[in-house]
């Protein structure tokens, strides 16, 4: 198993700085200068000006040996200088992932709970009108576009009856973390409500279930032990690539949020045209997504004995 | 027993008639008069992030919403007339010239960490923003002191034409006429810093800002919130407010939904939610409408061939209704553009009639310079998603523009694309809003002047003699009707060699809520308010 993790772990590093080297040089070869939009107008207008910056965040040096600097300092644990902040991009980075993480985690605990619940009410249920109700309830959930999803809820809990707030972070306060978790997890427990409703009705009409009850087992352990941990593992399988996913959708919800986390300000870096903080935040996206891509897989092998990874 | 009938007693009489009045001016005292205390909740609606919060380290509109607050300068613009009052200067005296400018500095003014404010402080702001270490933003405002070229190249230890006279007495001379000199003094980009500080904390100052200002720095969580206090020893009194919390908001229907449900006191409105506003009679009344200082145009490239043709360039402006498109598509939060100066610019031309819609002379001029609609002039435009000066403007006017002779397709880009692809000449026209300058030959020059070059804001490459002769003549007059003659004449010449499609003049709108009050329209830009004048009364929720 160890041998297994650090072979993923070697292809994952070698899978991130071929993302990051590809990310380099699209973004200096993209149309947008840096040095040019660092002041508006005013300031553009003069040369000089735009000469010394370009300087300072050493834009004027070739390419290559750009890259190069980018490189080793990165061996070292260096993410560089964000040009708009003058902050190390890792003192960038660090407040707003936990920023994102609290809207992350909520929403992931609610969007897990609430979905394997649904679904599996859902499948124990099915052909009823409760199994009816609660699938067209997904399908709208997951095709919902988050940016109006996360609009109507504003305007009904903050606008309308003046239950929530609006926006921000409220300095920390939970209040201001329900509305962009909500937004953020309704696709996700529609998705997990639909897996886990299909991947129950499969273990439903297996053998060893009908076995079970044939057994005289009464049905909560016929459901749990049986039908439910069996399923899991489709189930694991989508929350997990749910998980890894929903880093990049927190780039819609924060903006509609004014919520200070990664992805508003891969946003603004964009914007901006700030290279070593794009580079920062796509590295954390991608390590996000390839740990925990790789956690749902050694996470198989406890739930499914058959699985073996040495 | 003596009884006394108080009904009848005159004097009872009198007293309870003094005592009602008494109590009725009070209480419209109480409606009428400012109040200390309360926190304003104001957002940051432009699409720029709070990078630092030294005055020449920034030039973004989003900074200087607060760093006007936290700073002063030797001048400042009055929000609501747009003229230039004094600020750290009492007084100033302008030589005979126009190359001296002696300015008599406030006495017992000190900064937010209590050192005093000297003659000093301004001689190392201005040598600070020449330092070509800092790369400063601010360059621009100074350049036109003698000897700034030889002190930025290190010639220099000191900047020559600054003398310190005492204290409270500063004497600056130009190296060349400048009329805009005193524009430049009141730009937030050069506001006065505290030099003992500033050495003290070197390049961290953007992160822990001193000012002399009406509000000192509290706190600032980037990209989410800056809040600063009310200051005390403010020269002209502490401002009413307690504190001012700036929520950096970006989103329009976001910003909206905050403001309805209370979460913010204040709203820069969109187009989309104007109209919605207006209709509402909960709040049309809490509208502040004024004409900024942008232009929303559309940019020709004169280098390129399609446009050397004076007749194809006055088609493009006869041949679109950019009255209707302004009331339907922008729903009327716009003026219709008749030339380059807007009506809150002093040089504003009243009689300048511009180019009404006109397709039967857009096409005739069209058919003389050799196109019809079936052999037409292919045009490319490029421009933002911006509904109010980006493509979305250009697919209105698609159909006015092929039914008189041009084709046009049109291309996305972002601001930064745009940027670079301006400054280079990469395009053949692009749509944007331009401007943003308070003097009316800085707003006309930085774009159509030949001496101006394209990466320093004259994109099009735009150039005709008669133009820069007035304007060089404008530049080097003192006597200002004088000179709002020659800018007049220079917008003239410009309007009727147009230069670009003049569309519209931005109607810059702010709505606030009932309990705020000071709020002012600013034509220079709308969210630069006077905050130290603003309060806010007792149904407020954060009072």
């Amino acid at each position: 198993m160890l041998i297994y993790v650090i072979r993923r772990l070697a292809q994952s590093a070698a899978a991130i700085l071929i993302l990051l080297t590809i990310l380099f040089f699209v973004l200096n070869v993209l149309p947008g200068d840096a040095a040019l939009l660092a002041g508006d107008l005013r300031m553009a207008k003069n040369e000089e000006v735009i000469e010394n910056i370009r300087s300072k965040w050493g834009l004027d040096k070739p390419l290559h040996i750009r890259y190069l600097t980018y490189m080793g300092n990165l061996l070292k644990g260096d993410l560089g200088t964000s040009y708009r902040t003058s902050n190390k991009v890792i003192d960038l980075i660090i407040p707003k992932l936990l920023s994102t993480l609290k809207i992350v985690i909520t929403a992931f605990i609610a969007a897990v709970i609430a979905g394997i619940l649904l679904g599996f009410v859902a499948a124990l249920y099915r052909g009823t009108l409760i199994d009816i109700i609660l699938m067209i309830i997904a399908i709208l959930g997951i095709s919902m576009p988050r940016f109006w999803l996360g609009l109507m809820l504003m305007y009904y809990f903050a606008v309308i009856h003046n239950f929530l707030p609006a926006s921000g972070t409220g300095g920390g306060s939970f209040l201001f973390i329900i509305l962009p978790a909500l937004t953020l997890s309704i696709p996700m427990i529609a998705l997990i409500a639909r897996t886990t409703r299909s991947s129950v009705l499969d273990e439903i009409n297996h053998d060893h279930v009908r076995t079970a009850r044939a057994k005289g087992l009464s049905n909560s352990t016929v459901n749990i032990k049986h039908i439910f941990r069996n399923s899991l593992l489709s189930i694991i399988t989508i929350v997990g690539l749910q998980l890894g996913t929903i880093f990049a959708n927190t780039v819609v919800v924060e903006k509609v949020f004014a919520w200070p986390g990664i992805g508003d300000l891969v946003v603004n870096s964009i914007f901006k045209r700030d290279i070593p903080a794009i580079q920062g935040c796509i590295l954390v996206f991608a390590l996000c997504f390839i740990l925990i891509n790789l956690f749902v897989d050694i996470l198989y092998a406890f739930l499914d004995p058959r699985i073996s990874y040495s | 027993m003596h009884r006394i009938n108080r009904v009848n007693n005159p004097i009872f009489i009198i007293s309870i008639i003094i005592m009602v009045m008494f109590s009725f001016s009070i209480s419209v005292m109480a409606e009428e008069s400012e109040r200390y205390g309360g926190t304003l909740n104001y957002p940051l609606p432009y699409q720029q992030s709070i990078t630092t919060l030294e005055p020449g380290q920034s030039s973004d509109v989003t900074q200087a919403i607060i760093t006007k607050s936290i700073f002063s300068n030797l001048v400042r613009y009055n929000e609501s007339s747009g003229e230039i009052e004094p600020d750290l200067a009492e007084s100033w005296e302008i030589s005979e010239n126009g190359l001296v400018y002696t300015f008599h500095l406030r006495e017992g003014v000190t900064f937010h960490n209590g050192e005093a404010f000297t003659a000093e402080d301004v001689q190392f702001t201005f040598e600070r923003i020449l330092d070509p270490e800092q790369a400063s933003t601010a360059v621009a405002t100074v350049k036109s002191i003698a000897g700034s070229e030889a002190y930025a190249d290190g010639e220099s230890d000191h900047l020559s034409g600054l003398k310190i006279i005492d204290d409270h007495t500063l004497k600056i001379t130009l190296s060349e006429l400048d009329v805009g000199f005193l524009n430049s003094m009141a730009d937030e980009l050069a506001a006065i810093m505290p030099k003992d500080y500033t050495e003290k904390v070197g390049n961290d100052f953007g992160m822990n800002p001193v000012g002399t200002g009406p509000f000192q720095f509290a706190e600032m969580n980037q990209d989410e919130n800056v809040i600063i206090e009310a200051f005390e020893d403010y020269y002209n009194g502490r401002p009413y407010l307690d504190q001012i919390e700036f929520l950096v908001m970006t989103e329009a229907s976001t910003r909206t939904a905050s403001f309805r449900s209370g979460q913010l006191d204040i709203d820069l409105v969109s187009p989309a939610q104007y109209k919605v506003f207006k209709n509402d009679p909960q709040y049309k009344d809490q509208l502040i409408e004024v004409s900024e200082v942008w232009i929303r145009n559309v940019m020709f490239n004169m280098d390129n061939e399609k446009f050397q043709d004076k007749r194809v360039r006055q088609a493009f402006n006869y041949a679109i209704d950019r009255q209707l498109i302004v009331d339907k598509l922008l729903n009327g939060k716009a003026f219709a553009a008749t030339g380059w100066l807007p009506p809150s610019n002093i040089a504003y031309n009243s009689q300048l009639e511009g180019y009404a819609f006109n397709p039967e002379k857009a096409r005739s001029l069209m058919e003389a310079a050799g196109y019809t609609p079936e052999n037409p002039l292919e045009i490319h435009i490029i421009g933002t998603t911006n509904p109010a000066w980006g493509i979305p403007i250009i697919e209105a006017a698609m159909p006015y523009l092929e039914d008189v002779g041009f084709e046009i397709t049109s291309e996305v880009v972002d601001g930064a694309t745009w940027s670079t692809r301006a400054r280079q000449g990469d395009f053949e026209a692009f749509i944007f809003s331009l401007g943003g300058h308070a003097s009316p030959v800085k707003q006309l020059a930085t774009t159509f002047w030949s001496e101006i070059p394209r990466s320093a804001g004259n994109y099009g490459n735009y150039n005709n003699e008669e133009f820069d002769k007035y304007i060089k003549k404008a530049m080097n007059t003192v006597d200002l009707e004088q000179r709002i003659e020659y800018i007049q004449m220079a917008e003239k010449i410009l309007v009727e060699d147009p230069g670009a499609w003049f569309f519209n003049y931005n109607k810059a709108v702010m709505i606030h809520k009932p309990w705020v009050h000071g709020i002012t329209g600013n034509a220079l830009e709308m969210t630069y308010q006077p905050f130290h004048k603003i309060w806010i009364d007792d149904s407020s929720p954060r009072k």
